[in-house]
């Protein structure tokens, strides 16, 4: 089968797109969109279509990354510049068919940009706008603009230009090329993709096997969703590349059965990939034949450790071994296998298709290319980013992420996910790569961010993360299981305001044996928020030790609220909100809290009206008794 | 496989390269700390205790898992190592019920000594508690989940060593706990009850029920007890398998590794082997002696017999005073081993109480007659109608004798009217019967005793004409000595069994026999261990029979010209040797043993052939060996519903032709029974194949080098 007939087609197809005869709407309709209603707003701009009698082209897209302003519509009207609409609802969307796309008349206060780098009727083109204006998408370059379940319009978009390039070359010139690339695993773990290829492609093996890793378990992390939604068939050539160059004939995409818009995706992606001659035997006539096959996980975070996701394909349960031997010469069924994350699949079909010197231009010395990052947290622009390598700390929290809300002050980012580190706002001008974040006691990851302003009490984060990756401990190496439950307790005591200065040297040196000690990656990192917030915060624990008090006010046992009696208008709004009748008073009588009932939990705070803000909280264990 | 060349803490060892540090160290005798490895398991790399430092590698690889390669240079006994395990004890330690005095794997604890080498006395983290139920429902072994320590070692020996996977690790995080799917009881999972968990668990988490901790010699007692408890010592879980893969032939060859009656025995066995088969703790014991009746009714292509081998001749000469199981078994072995055997036998043929005690329609003459015939064929000299009340001649004509002369005398009770006409003793009876005389037993039998030959007895006397045939036995069922089995047999074909009742005294009124009953109650528990039956006064009752049996005993003659002392009715033996007083004479069954068993005569002829071979100078050696000794399978894989799969029972022969004829009242098990009921069996033999665990070198444990 020929490609470039294929692409002609394809072509011609998304011209009619780019270039259309009648208005193409678009709506970001991936599981974040549908979360702020876009299959709503998707089903108001048809019906209102219909009503209106107007001829148009509607179709879905995968995420554009901008979470804040969901959901987001694109409007391009013949010979006119396509314009982005963002938190549009079902009533905007009617206005935008019946204002817009009927009577030309743009929606000013909606329009987000212009798609195209033109200026039009005032509008800027939104690579302008700040949130987008410092990211280079790579991995994400069609995530939001083509229709995922369309092949055509990933054709268009050089869509398996990178594969027939491949198949035009011997395997280890595929691998020498991914290590000029500079691409290092995106998974988190951050080993240069090339020198773990040509590992297993010298690995012997009468089978050998390419994974996708798609067990994206870190809270708040979406991107391998957001690439799986917006564009799979990027991850799935990346995927036929990495298996033609080690060797492989068979693919599984390990993907969280959470995930279920990504499979659907996946699954149709594949479809048309069999129809195309894309999968199967002898691949665009090469010899190279190929099939991948999609295994749902249950959703244990350790699943994510390569090891372990081996062995829950297996059928086993998802519990990582020793290494070595490394999978690439002992893994799935015992065979030479690579597990690669989704990202990193998306940007080998970008380096095969526009060349490792065109890649390695963007980054830093040891880590090129872009990383995406899910931010999110006390941030203005919460999203899905995809920022160059080095880029600073202080960029994408204070140009892409648009600063910290309500004039809060900046306290710290955490990257990496549940095991990252917590970074203090004196390293905001730290490069994002590799080593610098490791030089902080941070992790890339696989691309969380969360930021963190004044508010936030860094050990009670640290308690935060430590809750999480004790139960997410696969349960069988003794530090990971034994240890971070003990961590946990230490940190517990220490919120609760119970805890004895020499606990802090107990639970350092308690975070440092399991972090050497730990069998894989999940334990070896769980303590790094405990290392890091002592590192950079270690007086907020002495406060909570020494002083029982919690600065940031967070820690329920170190904060008590009260009643500012000369502001208290005793309207018996908060009276009537406390789901403890802690309160007591009636009207023209100032209410009291009474301590010993109350269960902190600031109902009284929230719904104290700002005019009077009577409710006060303050820090401290002990004046709370003599009230 | 190749040499590979490493360094550990300065030591050149030269290995092979598909060892793991761990495995290398050991064999060079270099201890590193490990408690979930286990040498008969595959590495898992839980408890990080066998941590090593290893140059120009990362972090601390765990010895276990990481295989060596050239070059490779080890440390493990740093500074940093022994941090790092310490506190991988103290974690494991901090959730670890420290009951350790009052324990049942006290001083066996891998834990515990490993808690010593390591040198912990003090605890850093708060204690922890799961305080999970403890299961005490579970067949043939305890779980004492708190105590459990993950090392995974139950897992991998059901995952990988047996391919069966009942329990996995559930749960996640300090929650995770090993359990079955969905947390069935064991009993509702796909456990095969192997315990080879118990086995490889290094603390109390799993123990055996019923016993402490063995040392390895002893432990087969209890973890093959059919073996064990069958007195040849025939190799029990071996022809069950075999027999569950229908494998007849070599199931035969295994039985007649030990003994050279399978056919009778897998009829007449009393199976002390079923009585303790381990099975029934589940819900019934393997049908073991149908299953060695199937190998050698069905097995018997010669395969054995090709394998036999006979010594060349001594001629030298040994004389065998009886011909029951002992003589026969002694004479079949003693001429294997070269000598020459002339055999004696006071009655017409061969078989002793085999053909005089045991009735036709339990063991068929031809069945008898062929296995006695096997022996024959050896070069058997057989004197038969000779009965031997003097040794004096044998002496000078035979270099060693044997007296197997069995108990051939009725017992009496001691009670009036026992010496009436009609009043008949069962030995005497039986052994009429089988020779064929005709006796005019009348309509109403009634017997005395409740053993198997009371048994016999009673079923022997209906099939001789008798319209109706009582049993009457001074305790209650439940103390009965006779089988079970043969009990409800007996009952089957009509026969009524009275109990707590006991004679009195026989008076005849010319026609027929009036026996006086004394009704009993039952009292403490006597030195046999039954409860003592006490008479209740005034209470007797008469009962009218036509002719009485009684079956209460059995002793031996021993007549003075045998020269041999005797105690209590028994010859008295020397214990180890089985010789008589009498030098080179020597005996063996029931003559030395009181009324017993086939199984326990044959096993006292084999001791018999086997010193007599030791004292004419052989090396005493008798075993033979007809099959390959191949390691039972670790593999046994899963069977749906295993617990529940119940015994199977052969067929009988139908009501009427039964109590009718000396037909052979049970059929042999048919094919498919019989691979269902070898298959049944839980394999107990292949834990003997389980490596020992390895505890720490009990002089290098710290605590005893802080005191020196």
């Amino acid at each position: 089968m020929n490609l470039d007939y294929l692409r002609e087609k394809a072509l011609q197809e998304w011209k009619e797109i780019e270039d259309p005869k009648i208005p193409i709407i678009t709506v970001g309709s991936a599981t974040c969109g549908r979360a702020a209603g876009a299959l709503e707003v998707l089903s108001a701009i048809k019906t209102k279509l219909v009503e209106n009698n107007i001829e148009a082209r509607v179709f879905e897209v995968g995420c554009i990354g901008m979470c804040y302003g969901e959901v987001i519509v694109d409007v391009t009207l013949p010979s006119a510049s396509s314009i982005l609409y963002h938190e549009v609802n079902s009533d905007i969307a009617q206005k935008i068919v019946e204002e817009h796309i009927s009577n030309n008349k743009i929606l000013f206060n909606h329009a987000l940009g212009t798609r195209s780098n033109l200026k039009y009727e005032g509008i800027n083109p939104f690579s302008e706008h700040p949130f987008f204006k410092e990211q280079v998408r790579i991995a994400l370059r069609n995530c939001g603009i083509i229709d995922p379940e369309n092949i055509n319009h990933y054709l268009a978009n050089d869509g398996y230009k990178g594969l027939e390039r491949t198949l035009s070359l011997k395997p280890p010139e595929v691998i020498e090329e991914l290590k000029k690339s500079g691409l290092r695993g995106r998974g988190g773990g951050g080993f240069p993709t090339g020198m773990k290829w040509d590992f297993c492609y010298k690995s012997n093996g009468d089978k050998k096997y390419i994974v996708c890793n798609a067990d994206e378990g870190d809270p708040g992390a979406f991107m391998d969703r957001s690439l799986l939604e917006g564009d799979p068939h990027s991850v799935l050539e990346g995927m036929l590349i990495g298996a033609y160059a080690i060797g492989a004939t068979e693919g599984y995409i390990y993907v969280r059965a959470e995930y279920p818009l990504a499979i659907k995706r996946l699954m149709i992606a594949i479809k048309q990939m069999e129809a195309m001659g894309l999968l199967g035997s002898s691949i665009l006539n090469s010899n190279f034949s190929f099939k991948i096959k999609i295994k749902e996980g249950a959703g244990a975070f350790v699943c994510g450790e390569e090891t372990a996701l081996i062995a829950s394909i297996e059928g086993k349960r998802g519990m990582p071994r020793s290494r070595p031997p490394f999978p690439a010469q002992k893994g799935l069924w015992g065979k030479p296998t690579i597990i690669n994350n989704v990202e990193t699949f998306a940007n080998v079909s970008a380096i095969m298709s526009k060349g490792a010197d065109w890649y390695s231009s963007y980054g830093t010395e040891n880590s090129k290319g872009t990383k995406t990052f899910a931010l999110a947290g006390k941030v203005n622009h919460t999203g899905l980013i995809e920022v160059p390598m080095g880029i600073t700390l202080n960029d994408i929290i204070f140009k892409v992420g648009g600063g910290i809300p309500n004039e809060k002050i900046f306290k710290a980012v955490q990257t990496g996910g549940p095991s990252g580190g917590c970074i203090p706002s004196t390293k905001l001008d730290l490069p994002v790569d590799y080593d610098s974040l490791a030089s902080v006691g941070s992790i890339m990851g696989s691309g969380g961010m969360v930021v963190m302003d004044e508010e936030t009490c860094m050990v009670d984060i640290a308690r935060y993360f430590l809750d999480f990756t004790q139960k997410e401990s696969c349960g069988k190496c003794v530090p990971c299981r034994l240890g971070t439950k003990q961590l946990l307790m230490l940190l517990e005591k220490i919120t609760q305001g119970n805890s004895e200065i020499q606990d802090l040297t107990l639970l350092h040196n308690l975070a440092e044996k399991v972090k050497s000690g730990s069998l894989c990656g999940l334990g070896q990192t769980a303590p790094n928020p405990i290392i890091t917030t002592l590192k950079y915060f270690k007086d907020e624990y002495i406060a909570h030790i020494q002083d029982k008090v919690c600065p940031a006010k967070v820690c329920k046992n170190l904060i008590y609220f009260k009643i500012d009696a000369d502001k208290c208008k005793a309207c018996t709004i908060c009276l009537k909100a406390c789901p403890v009748t802690a309160i007591k008073g009636a009207v023209k009588q100032v209410h009291v809290i009474e301590q010993d009932k109350c269960i902190k939990c600031g109902v009284c705070l929230e719904v104290c009206p700002p005019k009077f803000s009577a409710v006060i909280k303050l820090s401290g264990k002990e004046e709370s008794k003599n009230e | 496989m190749n040499n590979v060349n490493i360094t550990i803490n300065n030591k050149k060892i030269i290995t092979r390269d598909e060892d793991t540090i761990l495995k290398a160290a050991l064999r060079e005798g270099i201890y590193i700390p490990n408690l979930c490895y286990h040498p008969t398991l595959s590495p898992f790399g839980a408890c990080r205790l066998c941590v090593v430092e290893v140059e120009n590698m990362r972090g601390y690889p765990t010895s276990c898992t990481t295989p060596v390669q050239e070059g490779m240079k080890i440390k493990t006994n740093t500074k940093t190592l022994n941090e790092i395990r310490k506190t991988a004890m103290e974690l494991i330690l901090s959730e670890h019920p420290q009951d350790c005095l009052t324990c049942v794997k006290n001083q066996k604890c891998e834990l515990q000594s490993l808690s010593a080498y390591l040198g912990i006395n003090n605890l850093s983290f708060s204690r922890v508690q799961k305080d999970l139920p403890k299961d005490l429902d579970t067949p043939l072994f305890f779980r004492d989940l708190d105590k459990c320590i993950l090392c995974g070692r139950c897992v991998r020996a059901c995952q990988e060593l047996r391919g069966v996977g009942a329990i996995d690790f559930i749960y996640r995080g300090y929650d995770s706990i090993v359990g079955t799917k969905f947390s069935k009881p064991l009993r509702e999972s796909e456990c095969r009850f192997c315990t080879a968990c118990v086995e490889v668990c290094p603390t109390a988490a799993l123990f055996d029920k019923n016993t402490l901790w063995l040392p390895k010699e002893e432990k087969e007692k209890y973890v093959v007890p059919c073996t064990h408890n069958c007195p040849a010592n025939i190799d029990v879980p071996k022809y069950v398998r075999l027999v569950g893969e229908g494998n007849y032939t070599e199931a035969l060859a295994v039985i007649r590794e030990k003994v050279p009656f399978p056919a009778t025995l897998g009829r007449v066995c009393f199976h002390p082997c079923e009585t303790t088969c381990r099975r029934q703790e589940i819900n019934t014991p393997i049908s073991i002696k149908n299953l060695k009746r199937v190998a050698a009714d069905k097995g018997d292509w010669g395969y054995w017999r090709s394998k036999l081998t006979k010594k060349p001749a001594t001629n030298k000469s040994v004389g065998i005073i009886g011909s029951g199981p002992a003589g026969l078994t002694a004479a079949y072995h003693l001429l294997r081993l070269g000598y020459n055997v002339t055999i004696f036998e006071a009655l017409p043929e061969l078989g002793g109480m085999m053909r005089y005690g045991i009735p036709a329609y339990r063991l068929p003459r031809e069945v008898l007659d062929s296995e006695i015939q096997e022996i024959i064929n050896l070069g058997l000299q057989v004197k038969t109608n000779f009965k031997v009340d003097n040794l004096d001649s044998l002496i000078n004509e035979y270099l060693a004798i044997l007296i197997a002369g069995g108990a051939h005398l009725g017992i009496k009770l001691g009670i009036d009217g026992e010496n009436l006409p009609g009043v008949y003793d069962c030995v005497n009876f039986l052994r009429d019967v089988a020779s064929g005389k005709k006796l005019l037993l009348g309509n109403k039998v009634g017997v005395i005793g409740g053993g198997n030959a009371a048994m016999d007895t009673a079923r022997t006397a209906l099939r001789s004409g008798a319209k109706s045939v009582t049993v009457l036995y001074r305790r209650s069922q439940a103390e009965m000595p006779a089988n079970p089995e043969e009990i409800v047999e007996t009952e089957e074909e009509g026969i009524k069994i009275e109990c707590l009742t006991s004679p009195v005294k026989i008076v005849s009124n010319g026609q027929r026999l009036i026996i006086t009953c004394a009704q009993m109650m039952l009292g403490e528990p006597d030195e046999s261990g039954r409860k003592r039956p006490i008479p209740i006064k005034g209470c007797d009752i008469d009962r009218e029979f036509d002719s009485i049996i009684l079956a209460i005993g059995q002793s031996s003659e021993i007549p003075e010209g045998w020269g041999v002392s005797q105690n209590r009715g028994v010859i008295q033996v020397n214990q180890s040797t089985l010789e008589t007083t009498r030098k080179g004479v020597f005996a063996a069954g029931d003559i030395v043993l009181g009324p017993a068993s086939v199984i326990e005569a044959i096993a006292q002829g084999r001791k018999s052939a086997s010193n007599i071979d030791r004292f004419l100078g052989g090396t005493g050696m008798i075993d033979e060996i007809f099959t390959i000794s191949e390691a039972p399978p670790c593999q046994i894989g899963r069977i749906d519903n295993f617990s529940d799969l119940d015994r199977v029972y052969p067929e009988y022969e139908d009501e009427h032709s039964r109590i009718n004829s000396f037909i052979e009242v049970q059929k042999c098990l048919v094919d498919d029974l019989a691979h269902f009921e070898g298959n049944r069996c839980l394999k107990c033999d292949a834990r003997l194949l389980i490596e020992e665990n390895i505890f720490p070198p009990e002089s290098e444990r710290s605590y005893l080098n802080e005191v020196k």
